[in-house]
């Protein structure tokens, strides 16, 4: 179960993390973040991105809730491609075993490149799927830098103009 | 009818917000990234052409 494989993970990884049971009717970040009195600022929402031409190119994006992915420029550069979408609910769970709601960095296919947003680096901790959309994990962002094949990017989203 | 965008949260294919409204919280998702709504923004809302999502509470 991927959950389970997703906390092996992270016990592995050597950071304090706390599993948070939640209402899976409540997964998607904003009816999370408001059901659990939790801040947007450290919702952080895992995305998978794709170069449109064939062969597929994917990566995963990690950004605030509250900040818009730079996908023509930053993630396009990143992944060296012409143009990149995001990858639908379909590829999603096709490549990393995950339900839309619940996908997190921890347990992704190893050669699938992780680009974290540097702004989630700022928060005390940030809260990131389970895999599930029965649990949510709290830890602190410095997990990013123990994640294999994870680069942290600055530029790589922007606040959602006010 | 009017309304304010109280929380706007980005997925990457979409937007969820939550607008305060006169007939109370609402949850509207958006396709629109390439133009997200701050919080704060005022808002206009219709019901789309397709008619209303119903979502579980």
């Amino acid at each position: 179960m991927i959950e389970e494989r997703v906390v092996q993970i992270l016990d592995g990884l050597g950071v304090p993390y706390e599993l948070m049971q939640i209402d899976p009717a409540f997964a998607d970040t904003a009816a999370c973040c408001e059901k659990y009195a939790l801040p947007l600022e450290s919702a952080g929402n895992t995305i998978v991105v794709a170069s449109k031409k064939e062969p597929r190119k994917f990566g995963a994006c990690v950004v605030k809730a509250t900040r818009r992915l730079d996908v023509n420029h930053a993630v396009r550069a990143l992944l060296g491609v012409s143009k990149v979408s995001f990858a639908s609910a379909e590829e999603t769970k096709a490549l990393t075993g995950m339900m839309i709601g619940g996908v997190t960095v921890f347990a992704l296919p190893p050669d699938l490149p992780i680009y974290v947003d540097d702004k989630l680096m700022d928060r005390e901790w940030v809260i990131l799927g389970s895999g599930s959309r029965s649990s949510k994990i709290k830890i602190s962002p410095e997990v990013f830098r123990r994640i294999p094949n994870t680069t942290i990017v600055p530029g790589l989203a922007q606040d959602i103009a006010r | 009818m009017r309304g304010t965008v109280s929380r706007a949260a980005y997925l990457g294919s979409r937007m969820e917000y939550s607008i305060a409204s006169e007939i109370g919280e609402l949850f509207v998702t958006s396709p629109a990234v390439d133009a997200p709504l701050a919080p704060g923004s005022p808002v206009a809302l219709t019901l789309a052409t397709h008619g209303i999502t119903l979502i579980r509470p």
